[in-house]
């Protein structure tokens, strides 16, 4: 029964610190949103005289 | 099963109904925006409904497309049905544990993200709530129903699946064995996961911060929303909180850590939050509406948010390739497969395949 309580209450203590920290990490932007943001790589159909974007 | 639902009040199917409604409404105008390459998943689904039952993902999400699919429906229908599956989440949770986390889930960026891309994961959020109220209700053949669906939805539920099994009886769990056992799409699924882990795929996405704050919410009220969840994994059903905390580690550990990947892990936070506000309303009433309100408005604004970011991300895509410069050639089928492991080259996309509304 104590362990139930150690681990309600270490569960309790790790999502409260999740949310605690939540607004102060990194922002890091994933490709997926824009992936015309990411380094565009042309060479690839450059010999069929295709134009870049 | 029917014995549950012979109990439920008329009332009570009525006020579950509003809530789908409410939820469904927000949904149907998240997918209402320009359909053109906009999502890779809802694009590449509703054209290559074949090759999405042997993807890398769980195959109930192919075998729900394929009949539709089949039908002549494109990303834009496909959209509509996905976002009244994930809808379906909130009555679930209202069914389960209240209104207040059904509440706490409508105001969410989780049911928000579910909604607005239609992808494997946002079947997990009705599947995922289907399976908690089959774990709090304890009916042993509806729990074994839903843990098979949990099985074959997503790798996210399949974790979280793992994550509750000390919460079952022992004869429940031999029966789950059996039940998976004798299931032949639960075999695909193993000798799925099988493959993938023997060779290593995917693209390893790690926003920590994104994910962690669509789950709580990006403004500084995210600490109060994690201190209510952290009194609803104190006095409410364990098995949410571990299934959370679970989660959450998994998709850390694997790198798998992105604000679109953050919906099932925002459902059981919903409940957990939703609990513990029933709990600080039950003792502290004039309190408790006020710490309502701050975490309606801190997990609302970030679901307004990243609803407009959504719907902004569609448009700007379809400007792109309405305005060009873009290269059209004509067959390329696999230009999102492409995109989705990573290319960085240009897509060349056969004008007949761009949905344009």
């Amino acid at each position: 029964m104590k362990a139930m309580l150690y681990l309600r209450g270490a569960l309790a203590a790790i999502i409260a610190l999740l949310g605690l920290i939540a607004p102060w990490l990194p922002k890091v932007r994933p490709y997926f949103y824009d992936p015309h943001a990411m380094p565009v790589c042309v060479d690839f159909y450059e010999p069929k005289g295709l134009r870049k974007p | 099963m029917r014995r549950f639902l012979r109990a439920q009040r008329p009332e009570k199917a009525l006020t579950a109904l509003a809530l789908w409604l409410v939820a469904l409404s927000h949904g149907l105008w998240l997918q209402s925006g320009a359909r053109i390459l906009d999502e890779a998943w809802t694009w590449r689904s509703s054209t290559e409904g074949l090759m999405m039952l042997a993807d890398t993902h769980p195959m109930l999400f192919g075998l729900l497309n394929y009949p539709l699919i089949e039908l002549g429906a494109g990303p834009q229908t496909l959209g509509y049905v996905g976002a009244a599956l994930a809808a379906l989440a909130v009555p679930l949770v209202y069914w389960g544990f209240g209104l207040l986390p059904a509440l706490v889930l409508l105001f969410s960026p989780a049911l928000t993200w579910a909604m607005g891309y239609h992808r494997h994961h946002a079947l997990a959020l009705p599947v995922l709530a289907l399976y908690l109220l089959a774990l709090k209700k304890n009916a042993q053949t509806f729990l074994l129903f839903t843990a098979s669906l949990m099985a074959l939805t997503h790798f996210q539920t399949q974790v979280v699946l793992l994550a509750t099994l000390p919460f079952y009886r022992r004869e429940t769990l031999l029966r789950l064995i059996l039940v998976l056992g004798y299931n032949p799409l639960a075999w695909w699924e193993f000798f799925r996961l099988f493959a993938l882990v023997s060779g290593g795929v995917g693209v390893q996405i790690a926003d920590y911060g994104g994910f962690l704050r669509s789950v709580f919410g990006s403004t500084p009220l995210a600490g109060l929303v994690g201190a209510l969840a952290g009194l609803g994994a104190w006095t409410g059903p364990p098995y949410v909180s571990v299934a959370a905390v679970g989660l959450t580690l998994t998709l850390f550990l694997a790198a798998r850590a992105a604000d679109v990947y953050s919906a099932p892990t925002g459902l059981l936070l919903a409940v957990l939050v939703g609990v513990g506000l029933e709990r600080l309303l039950r003792r502290q009433r004039l309190l408790g509406l006020g710490v309502m309100a701050a975490v309606l408005w801190g997990l609302g604004s970030t679901a307004w948010e990243k609803g407009q970011l959504i719907l902004q991300q569609r448009e700007a895509e379809a400007r792109r390739v309405l305005e060009g410069p873009y290269v059209v050639r004509p067959g390329l089928p696999e230009a999102t497969l492409l995109r989705l492991n990573g290319y960085e080259g240009i897509i060349l996309c056969p004008a007949e395949r761009l949905h344009v509304r």
